[in-house]
């Protein structure tokens, strides 16, 4: 285990009967960055997530946040101290009020900045002396935002955190987002929403049934990753492909797609050795990744 | 702030407890000033009044409804809310909620055990126009807590099993009558009286009716303590369940 990982988890493996949550793995989350946590529905992005904070109990693996064990329970309070998580439902107690619920939440926290919550209860125009439970879904994601932004965490876990907010707000979100990782907060967020993944994140990681598919920077995925259309005379022949350059290949008649990870120049002069008539590159963007990525384990 | 949070979940029953046996005690002690002694008993001692009214076997059956009713609620009913994930990212341990929740619960019972008995004799004289003596209140106050404590860690400890936002409360009430069907069924009353819950929180006096309703021998420590440990028992086994839970 490294101290300078935020996030970090070995062979960590979920399993609820015969369903494999999550399978072997192995996440390294780097401090001071905005990492995007991508995947399709089930893909187990929620179940790490829960493992990381000690909701549930890894069925094997280990993982450590902030340099805390995740499967100690006191171990993994101590990482929560420094830790603000949005829950993908954003439910609180629809008992209490909002100024209820913020000074509830702010007696856990030495953390907490009064001016942000000032600022935030302005920016969100939340009701103060409304319940929970009469705030529309809208204002209960503000108002779980609100509780997790006011604070100087070290770590920002956020699940599906746009998830009911309107354009405006997703805006201020992401401002938020970016602000909070300037101010050497580590942000690792889930989000079906790839153009704010790509807007925002350092970082990305793709989990896939369960199996982390993807670990890669943006920038690594702007400069190196390429399409490659690979075009052949005949029946293309069988070639091998550098698994470690390799993101995805899907063959197509007499056309090779492949979603090349690096490597590019080295890669087409391997298809024009193995008898290609033509190779055309071109950049990809993540929601490209994404998408072969996804449909490829599909 | 988790003692307010166990609190607030737990307000409106506590609230609507007190509300009830307050104003049943106070109604039946001014219903006592023109209706006592009731005609056609014009010799019952106003100490045996007070133990039908109070200390009888349904007025312990509905001690224990609320005893079952206040140990609901926790992390599974949480779930069935949303709010489990809020609760847990908190920087507690699980025990720790557990035994808030317990201490919480564990005082609105004792408080609701002790209305009537501080309403009783306190308010005898003034509203009844008799006295009632402040010993027998306590005691029994004592008495109903002893199965109370049982009641509250059995609900608690089906709210800590049970997903279902109306299981645990069902499986809660079903539970003292399956308990009732198994005592009837072994001739639980004739080997074992002082395991029946209601005859020991009425004192064992209702085979003396007639008589005046009086506690004239100690208080069954033995049995009490026994249940103090079955009770420990069923909320350790709670707490171990909520803390090996994944949610």
């Amino acid at each position: 285990m490294n101290d300078s990982w935020i996030i970090e988890t070995d062979a960590l493996t979920k399993r609820y009967g015969a369903v494999e949550a999550v399978s072997t793995l192995d996440l390294r989350v780097g401090a001071g960055r905005i990492t995007g946590f991508l995947g399709r529905n089930g893909a187990g992005k929620s179940s790490t997530i829960k493992m990381l904070l000690g909701m549930s109990h890894p069925t094997s693996g280990t993982g450590r946040v902030l340099g805390h064990r995740i499967d100690d329970a006191r171990a993994n309070r101590e990482a929560r101290r420094h830790v603000a998580y949005v829950a993908e439902d954003k439910q609180t107690y629809a008992y209490m009020t909002v100024r209820q619920m913020i000074a509830f939440t702010r007696s856990f926290y030495d953390d907490w900045r009064p001016d942000v919550e000032a600022r935030l209860l302005r920016q969100y125009e939340l009701p103060i002396h409304r319940k929970v439970k009469a705030l529309s879904k809208g204002m209960r994601t503000k108002l779980a935002l609100l509780l997790a932004l006011a604070r100087r965490p070290r770590l920002l876990i956020l699940d599906e955190p746009s998830e009911g907010l309107d354009p405006v707000s997703i805006e201020q979100l992401l401002q938020s987002l970016v602000a909070a990782a300037a101010d050497e907060t580590a942000v690792f967020f889930s989000s079906h929403q790839i153009a704010e993944v790509e807007r925002i994140a350092d970082h990305v990681c793709m989990l896939d049934r369960g199996r982390l598919v993807l670990d890669a920077s943006l920038d690594a995925i702007r400069q190196d990753f390429r399409l490659l259309e690979i075009g052949f005379a005949h029946e293309p022949p069988r070639v091998d492909w550098p698994a470690t350059d390799v993101g995805s290949i899907r063959t197509t008649g007499r056309q090779v797609r492949i979603l090349a990870k690096c490597n590019v120049d080295a890669m087409i002069e391997r298809a024009y050795g193995a008898g290609a008539v033509s190779v055309e590159t071109s950049a990809v963007s993540l929601r490209e990744v994404f998408l072969d990525q996804a449909t490829e384990q599909a | 702030m988790l003692w307010y949070k166990a609190w607030r979940e737990s307000r409106s029953r506590f609230l609507i407890a007190v509300a009830a046996v307050s104003v049943f005690s106070v109604g039946v002690l001014l219903g006592a000033r023109t209706n006592f002694p009731p005609p056609q008993a014009p010799l019952l001692p106003y100490s045996a009044f007070v133990w039908g009214e109070f200390y009888g076997n349904g007025r312990a059956v509905g001690f224990s409804v609320i005893a079952l009713l206040l140990g609901l609620g926790g992390l599974q009913r949480e779930r069935a809310s949303g709010s489990a994930p809020f609760t847990l990212a908190l920087p507690i341990t699980r025990g720790r909620l557990v035994v808030t929740r317990v201490a919480v619960g564990l005082l609105q019972l004792i408080v609701i055990a002790l209305l009537p008995a501080l309403i009783v004799p306190a308010l005898s004289p003034l509203l009844a126009r008799h006295a009632y003596p402040w010993s027998q209140s306590l005691q029994y106050a004592a008495l109903f807590m002893s199965w109370g404590i049982v009641w509250f860690a059995i609900a608690f400890l089906w709210s800590a099993l049970f997903r279902g936002e109306f299981t645990a409360a069902v499986a809660a009430i079903l539970t003292p009558f399956g308990y009732l069907v198994l005592y009837g069924a072994s001739r639980g009353d004739q080997r074992f009286p002082g395991a029946n819950p209601f005859t020991m929180m009425s004192g064992g006096l209702d085979r003396h009716l007639g008589g005046r309703m009086l506690l004239t021998e100690p208080l069954p420590w033995t049995a009490m303590s026994v249940l103090v440990v079955i009770a420990a028992a069923l909320l350790f086994g709670a707490w171990r369940m909520t803390v090996r839970q994944n949610f």
